[in-house]
């Protein structure tokens, strides 16, 4: 099919996945213990990039933009929960939903000045970078035809 | 647990386990008869169920881990 | 603030981009052969022939579990390296009663790192290399049962560790952040009250090796019950194997816990929960999760050494292990009865007399397993025909030790003789009698009897045996006398010891303090002979010409491993291997120089 294979297809006994998902979660538990926001970001994104690109080279999924677009609404949908513990969304939305996003946008300007939120707040942008590149990804790859 | 689920040489093998069995069920029954720091409902029951639910827990894992070894070595 | 935020998000933004600079180098993403309907080109399959890259990209991408093996080895001998040295520089410490050479902080740091060191930074590691090369090897097992995650669980380690040793790193730095001083025990409430981040920077490391430890144990009870060949039933599995496999559900039950009460004590630190504040769960809420943990982690540390020491011995007395499934049976018992001890680390904390008295019971019971194998091994090598080879006097030296250990165990488990010697150097010395003088030991008799397996090569048995006989005296010089600084009453953990002479036989104690520290010196020079042994032997020593370097054929007891290494060796002699160097057997007989 292709001139230049994989590694993990040349060689039957190496994958470079399991190093960086194990980083990823490192960097992931490190920057949200720590609050320290873009570790945070960045360690998430790594570790749902290297879990989905593990779980496509072992076969248990298809299609690996997917599965990072479906692990980002996953850790989205987290990050809201926590978020939703510390600001009552529900009422907020409602009433003033452009007061709410300069809230929020506030946190992710300085997180270090909210404990809960902060962190929160990291899942979340995480988790929609995820679920954006994750969409992007999969678009692109069903506009390429298949080799 | 009846005499003829293993034979005597698995019975011998399994008195490993029977000694510790033993001396717990000998505290259990000891701090029945004794009880120098009197009778209180709760704590009572914690003191006697931490003797008595790794009796039980040890009795189970040893039956069936017998069990396998005997039905392998028998399947041979 | 902002500038440092900005300036963190650059770095993890250039870290993203190198990595998926380095996995677009390594992996062809439209490589990837659809799964149902392409992979029937024939093709394909083609070029699957090669097993491993070559260079440093083999050992950072290998899934192949002899590869993991080494790589936890040599993770462990360097966390050997690091713990052994804060340990000498504890023992350095307490030669003079006010501390010789360093500083009551950075003493309580080192004790600290000194003891998550070596639990779980050398010890655990040390036994999932063993499992992990040869445990396949034993049951017939191509590979372990998920590849992958046993590599994944490997690279937890190494952040892990750099976590723990943290706060070493950054002290200079003067950012504010300082090596842990909590103890290996992490108690509240002095753990939550400590306000160094380098204490979280320790417990997230511990985290994240806790992670590690439940995947291999996931990986080893798959592959156990698994991937056994058609020849491997549960009556004739390899003793080794059987403790893995105990010391595997042990771990699945004890980790995890710990992990959990590190969230709540990182909680507590960072996000003002009360999980073990007083209003909330009690300071006491720490120390019954954490030995909940804590003992069976014991047992996770002591089955598998027993595991190589019942396998090794009968090696070198020349007949079967006495009592097979004695050690199966009451290993299995050691697994089930150690969660149910926990609370005599806590005798004198002032719990209801009722509940030590439990305690105490089942704490008596867990001895019998241990003392059975104990027998066994004696009765194993009773009237046999000894060779005392490297290995073989490694696994004399654990048992000697491991019975003076034990022993003074049994008394600690005694609540009126624990409400003595509680907190005192006794306890320092039985657990070390356990951790040294028979993990430690067992280690090495593993590292040695596998060394021509795993290296191809012979270790200079001089050197070897001048290994050992220092382990041995520096061992039983530097852990008896802690045993008498107990008696005479020597709180642990402390960094300086000028009593007031009414209180303490202050010439009696430090004299001890001393023999011990000499003890250590001994221990030392053994250990830097070990790792002269070790590289120069695997570098420049000649290649093994015999797959069986221990004459286990004359008394039949050539193993699978062994088989498997006699294949790999007329396999490379047919590929044009060099034979002519011959084997310098340390005990065996074709010895040629």
């Amino acid at each position: 099919m292709d001139e230049q294979p994989g590694l993990s297809d040349q060689y039957r006994m190496a994958s470079p996945w399991p190093l960086f998902v194990a980083l990823g979660l490192a960097l992931s538990e490190v920057g949200i213990f720590m609050g320290l926001f873009p570790v945070a970001v960045g360690g998430l994104l790594l570790l749902g990039g290297s879990v989905s690109g593990i779980l496509r080279e072992s076969g248990y999924v298809a299609r690996p933009w997917r599965t990072f677009a479906q692990l980002g609404g996953f850790f989205a949908l987290l990050g809201v929960i926590v978020v939703g513990t510390q600001v009552d969304l529900v009422t907020a939305i409602g009433t003033d939903p452009l007061a709410l996003m300069g809230t929020l946008l506030g946190v992710v300007e300085r997180p270090s000045n909210y404990a809960v939120l902060g962190r929160g707040m990291a899942v979340v942008v995480a988790g929609l970078m995820m679920l954006a590149a994750g969409g992007t990804g999969s678009l692109m790859a069903r506009s390429t035809p298949q080799p | 647990m009846s005499p003829q689920t293993f034979d005597r040489e698995t019975w011998l093998d399994l008195t490993v386990n029977i000694v510790p069995l033993g001396i717990m069920a000998f505290f259990f029954a000891a701090f029945i008869v004794v009880q120098p720091w009197g009778f209180d409902s709760v704590l009572s029951a914690v003191q006697f169920s931490l003797i008595g639910v790794p009796l039980v827990l040890l009795a189970i894992v040893t039956y069936y881990t017998g069990r396998a070894i005997f039905n392998a070595e028998h399947a041979e | 603030m902002a500038g440092e935020q900005l300036a963190l998000t650059v770095l993890m933004g250039l870290l993203l981009v190198l990595v998926a600079a380095v996995l677009t180098r390594l992996e062809d993403w439209r490589s990837y052969t659809p799964l149902a309907g392409g992979a029937g080109a024939a093709g394909e399959v083609g070029h699957a022939h090669e097993e491993k890259p070559g260079g440093i990209t083999r050992w950072l991408t290998t899934v192949d579990h002899k590869d993991i093996g080494m790589l936890y080895g040599t993770y462990a001998i360097i966390a050997f390296a690091v713990g052994g040295i804060m340990a000498f520089l504890i023992r350095l410490q307490l030669i003079s009663p006010d501390g010789a050479i360093i500083g009551n902080q950075f003493y309580n740091a080192i004790l600290t790192s000194h003891g998550i060191t070596m639990l779980f930074l050398f010890g655990t590691p040390i036994i999932a290399a063993f499992a992990n090369y040869f445990v396949p090897l034993l049951i017939g097992a191509d590979d372990m049962a998920f590849p992958r995650i046993n590599a994944i669980a490997f690279w937890l380690l190494p952040p892990g560790a750099l976590l723990i040793w943290g706060g070493f790193f950054t002290a200079p730095l003067g950012i504010g952040i300082d090596a842990a001083q909590t103890s290996w025990t992490m108690y509240t409430p002095l753990s939550v009250e400590q306000a160094n981040p380098g204490v979280d920077l320790m417990l997230l490391g511990l985290h994240l090796t806790g992670v590690s430890a439940t995947m291999g144990a996931i990986n080893f009870i798959a592959t156990i019950f698994t991937e056994r060949g058609d020849d491997v039933t549960w009556a004739n599995l390899d003793i080794f194997s059987w403790t893995i496999l105990t010391q595997s559900a042990l771990i699945l039950f004890a980790f995890p816990l710990l992990g959990s009460a590190i969230v709540m004590l990182l909680l507590d630190r960072n996000l003002a929960t009360t999980f073990y504040a007083v209003e909330g769960g009690g300071s006491m809420l720490w120390q019954h999760l954490f030995w909940f943990f804590g003992h069976p982690e014991v047992y996770i540390l002591v089955l598998p050494p027993m595991g190589i020491v019942s396998l090794v011995i009968p090696k070198f007395s020349g007949r079967k292990l006495f009592g097979f499934k004695f050690i199966v049976y009451s290993t299995l018992a050691i697994g089930v009865l150690s969660f149910g001890v926990w609370a005599h680390h806590m005798f004198t904390t002032g719990m209801d007399p009722r509940l030590r008295a439990s305690f105490m019971a089942v704490s008596i019971a867990i001895a019998i397993p241990s003392a059975v194998k104990t027998f066994n091994w004696i009765t194993t090598m009773w009237n046999g025909r000894l060779r005392l080879t490297t290995p073989m006097l490694f696994c004399i030296g654990f048992v000697s030790n491991f019975i003076i250990g034990g022993v003074t165990g049994v008394f600690l488990a005694s609540v009126p003789i624990d409400q003595i010697l509680h907190d005192t150097y006794y306890v320092v010395g039985h657990f070390h009698y356990i951790v040294m003088g028979a993990i430690g030991f067992a280690a090495f008799a593993g590292l040695y009897y596998w060394f021509p397996i795993f290296t191809g090569k012979m270790y200079q048995r001089t050197l070897a045996k001048w290994h050992f006989w220092l382990s041995m005296i520096g061992t039983n010089l530097t852990f008896f006398a802690m045993l008498a600084l107990g008696y005479l009453g020597m709180p642990r953990r402390y960094a300086t010891y000028a009593f007031d002479g009414a209180i303490a036989p202050l010439a009696q104690i430090t004299l001890y303090h001393q023999l011990a520290s000499v003890g250590a010196v001994i221990l030392l020079v053994g250990q830097l002979i070990f790792v002269w042994n070790f590289v120069n032997s695997w570098l420049e020593g000649p290649a093994t010409a015999s797959a069986d370097p221990w004459n286990l054929k004359e008394t039949d007891q050539f193993t699978k491993e062994f088989d498997w290494y006699e294949r790999k060796l007329e396999t490379a002699i047919a590929d044009g291997g060099d034979d002519d160097d011959t084997l310098v057997a340390d005990g065996g007989e074709s010895v040629d120089e």
